[in-house]
């Protein structure tokens, strides 16, 4: 499918942040972008439209990215649902505690359009 | 466990590149692990393939194909006990004992090879650098709509870290305030890594880090700590202006940033133990203080206990270098030393109540010692136990005192904030240096002194410090210094605040002063008497009105607080190498030294340090002049006379002055002569409210109770003055 017919969820708490990924998205060819300022008001989109990929930060007040993937996961219609989480702490136990917690994979800020791509391949289905 | 391992081996991963299914795989391992039988080699693959998978997880390793065969080989040698690394998803499982000891070994070998390639592949990406991001691939994103929203976004952001950080001052566990106040700094990093904004980009990476350390409770959350955040916080909102104005984006780290960013990384780096949290001996000083272990054994134990998990004492007595006795008693004196630190919280109240108190008690003890019935007594043993008598109660005033006693540093530590803010804004370099930050002051009085001291440093950094071109050409370190100093004069605080600045013009002084008629002859005044007119309402010589001091609004607001508190302020300057005031304050508001001055029946007491000097003139000193009233000439001074007998509605035994005794006293510029009858003589006072009911009586502060037990009120000398202005009028 091309990007251009997937529907991608960009959740962070910092708007300038979201426009910075949603820049990058565009540039890659997606179309369909939508906001959500952090995990549970993710969730609340995640509930009500379809979704074909979500790229969440970490750190959000509220719920955050890895809470939110926890809930992702344990939904039974979106548990499969691919997830990518921004992450800035390079920190490895965080990272391993959201690879056990199935995520799709993880892009470290700040990222290039290539980057992104890249992640994207291994982790939308083909 | 089969089951298990048929779903691991089964592929449940993909490759190296599936995150998902290694996230399942270290899941199953976990499982396989927690369960209960499985043997040590079966653990040591169970390790291994776990080191390898973070790896892979992590990007860190060097050839993540290979590694990735390499984990299929195990995961096959777990299912395969033969070793050949062939997957099949048959066949029974016999694991502990037939996995061969060579291939354990050899995997310990694989093992090492992995550590050594993670540890020199992670060596260039862990430690203080980051991912720079590098210019070219992320030119797309310098947009300017983006840049300004940017700003904004993280201006609101920061504007709430300053709340969060008063927060966790009082509460320092509460971890939600630091992760409030952590995310504001992440997000302006994740953002600035994107825009290529450098300084912000490290500034806020160096206070994630060390917020993060406060967040895992590595660090604590000490007033310095809070001190570097919000100084973080200003300097990242002054880069954020920078870049509203278009000037920010350097590609160099400027050195005022660089400067902050080692004294963070060096904070980080030699943590302050929490002062809040006494201080626990090591077991193992104490043991060495006490003579059974020796210096260089009691690290080496530290070492080990600390790899193998025991606990020193432990240690110590397996090791068989101290008996349990002797280790119990250590720790006896270690919880013992802990004990001794702790500390209670009391009700200020209750603490004003008890000094008062106390005061009373000498009080009531010297009337009791002097009464003219006891002192007749003639008895060796009343006269030592009346010594012991005053030895305690001397003790038990200087202990209730000492309890309301509080280091100045707190307050001399605002003061760093505030000269950072006041240079930033007036656009000069000014570095503030402290003396005796441990000088104790009473509590009540820290807060009294804050305001005049805020005032003081702020015109010492807008009028005094010179800007740094002007310095520079001056042949002065561009950077100006501002020294404060405390210290314990007898009963009193002298607090100094000094600047290295262009010093106050004396000649400008007198020249304004002239223009606005607050002197008539500038000839007749000294430097020493122009420097004081800047404490004159509404005196100020700089031309220019600051967004920092205003106009006007100065020193005499300075003067009035201190006079209030019954101190005394002075200056004194250089020109060209600047000035400093000398403020002297009473230790403590609830006492004072009053000279004791009978008016009529009445004994009133007059606080001397109000007082300049006291003395008896002849007749010829006195005249009257019309429409001046009466004056009095004292040397060469001509000052005017108050009758304070007539303020107070007595019956004075002497009505010429030259019979009665003068005292000088000073408001602003002028002398005042006070006239009463004569001095009885000098105590010190603990001050008594009058009730609100005689709050707002002119002319007198308060009361106090004297050696005899009878009441004596306390002239407020300004307020005499100006009843005495205002009737002249």
């Amino acid at each position: 499918m091309a990007y251009k017919d997937l529907t991608v969820l960009v959740v962070d708490d910092f708007v300038t942040m979201r426009r910075i990924v949603r820049k990058i998205l565009r540039d890659l060819g997606f179309e369909n972008i939508i906001e959500a300022e952090d995990g549970l008001a993710a969730m609340e989109v995640l509930k009500g439209t379809k979704i074909d990929l979500v790229v969440s930060d970490w750190n959000m007040p509220r719920m955050t990215g890895l809470e939110l993937l926890k809930e992702v996961r344990g939904s039974e219609k979106i548990k499969d649902m691919p997830f990518l989480m921004v992450t800035a702490e390079a920190q490895k136990e965080n990272i391993v505690e959201a690879v056990k917690a199935r995520v799709s994979n993880y892009i470290v800020k700040p990222f290039t359009a290539a980057t992104l791509e890249e992640k994207l391949v291994k982790i939308i289905p083909r | 466990m089969e089951n298990l391992l048929d779903r691991l081996v089964n592929g449940v991963i993909d490759g190296p590149d599936d995150l998902a299914g290694i996230g399942e795989c270290l899941n199953i391992l976990d499982e396989l692990e927690g369960q209960n039988g499985s043997a040590a080699p079966l653990l040591a693959v169970i390790e291994n393939v776990r080191l390898i998978l973070k790896s892979l997880i992590l990007e860190e390793s060097s050839d993540p194909n290979n590694d990735w065969l390499r984990v299929q080989h195990l995961l096959g040698s777990l299912e395969n006990p033969s070793g050949d690394g062939e997957i099949s998803g048959s066949g029974p499982l016999r694991i502990a004992p037939s996995v061969e000891p060579e291939s354990v070994s050899e995997n310990e070998e694989e093992e090492e090879d992995f550590f050594a390639a993670a540890v020199s592949d992670g060596g260039a990406q862990t430690g203080d650098s980051f991912p720079e991001p590098v210019e070219a691939e992320f030119a797309e994103l310098q947009d300017p709509e983006l840049l300004k929203d940017f700003v904004e976004e993280a201006k609101e952001h920061l504007s709430a870290i300053e709340m969060n950080m008063l927060g966790l001052e009082t509460n320092p566990g509460d971890t939600e305030a630091i992760n409030a106040v952590f995310r504001p700094f992440h997000s302006v990093k994740g953002v600035a890594g994107f825009l290529n904004l450098l300084e912000i980009h490290e500034l806020s990476h160096e206070v994630e880090n060390l917020l993060d350390s406060a967040r895992s409770g590595k660090l604590a959350v000490t007033d310095s700590m809070i001190d570097i955040v919000l100084v973080a916080t200003d300097i990242l909102k002054g880069l954020l202006e920078e870049l509203e104005k278009g000037q920010g984006g350097r590609k160099e780290t400027s050195p005022a940033v660089k400067g902050f960013l080692e004294k963070v990384k060096s904070f980080s780096a030699d943590r302050e133990p929490d002062a809040s949290v006494p201080v626990r001996r090591k077991v193992g000083s104490i043991l060495v203080d006490h003579g059974v272990l020796e210096d260089e054994k009691a690290a080496d134990i530290a070492e080990k206990s600390k790899s193998d998990g025991r606990r020193f004492g432990e240690a110590v007595i397996d090791e068989g270098m101290a008996s349990p006795r002797e280790v119990s008693k250590a720790l006896r004196e270690q919880r013992h030393n802990i004990e001794t630190t702790q500390s209670v919280r009391i009700d200020t109240r209750k603490l004003d109540n008890l000094v008062d108190m106390v005061g009373e008690l000498v009080i009531a003890q010297s009337m009791v010692l002097q009464n003219t019935d006891i002192q007749k007594i003639k008895d060796q043993k009343l006269q030592k136990d009346c010594g012991q008598l005053n030895r305690i109660t001397a003790e038990i005033q200087r202990i209730s005192m000492s309890m309301r006693m509080v280091p100045i540093k707190n307050t001399f530590q605002k003061m760093i904030r505030l000269v950072r803010d006041v240079s930033k804004k007036s656009h000069k370099e000014t570095q503030l240096k402290m003396n005796g930050e441990d000088t104790e002051i009473d509590r009540n009085m820290v807060e009294e002194i804050y305001e005049p001291l805020v005032h003081m440093i702020r015109n010492s950094v807008d009028h005094g410090i010179e800007s740094p071109q002007d310095r520079a050409a001056a042949d002065k370190d561009p950077t100006g210094t501002i020294t404060i100093s405390a210290e314990q004069k007898g009963g009193n605080i002298v607090i100094d605040i000094e600047d290295d600045g262009r010093g106050l013009d004396a000649h400008r002084i007198r020249e304004k002063a002239l223009e606005r008629g607050i002197i008539s002859d500038p000839d007749q005044l000294d430097d020493k008497a122009a420097y004081d007119l800047i404490f004159h309402p509404g005196f100020s010589t700089n031309d220019k009105v600051t967004e920092v001091s205003g106009r006007g609004v100065g020193m005499d607001v300075v003067k009035k607080s201190v006079e209030r508190l019954r101190g005394k302020i002075e200056i004194s300057s250089r020109p060209g190498r600047g000035t400093a005031f000398h403020m002297k304050l009473p230790l403590t508001m609830a006492i004072i030294d009053g000279m004791i001055v009978q008016i009529g029946a009445e004994r009133y007491i007059v606080p001397t340090t109000a007082l300049k000097e006291s003395l008896k003139v002849s007749r010829e000193a006195y005249f009257t002049v019309q429409g001046k009233g009466e004056l009095v000439k004292v040397r060469d001074s001509i000052m005017p006379l108050i009758r304070l007998h007539s303020y107070f509605n007595e019956e004075p035994k002497h009505r010429d002055p030259w019979d009665g005794l003068l005292l000088v006293v000073t408001e602003g510029q002028n002398s005042y002569c006070l006239l009463a009858d004569e001095i009885v003589g000098r105590q010190e006072v603990v001050i008594k409210s009058l009730g609100t009911l005689f709050e707002q009586l002119p002319g007198i502060s308060g009361g106090a109770i004297l050696g005899d037990g009878k009441i004596a009120l306390i002239i407020d000398v300004k307020g005499i003055i100006s009843l005495y202005e205002e009737n002249s009028k």
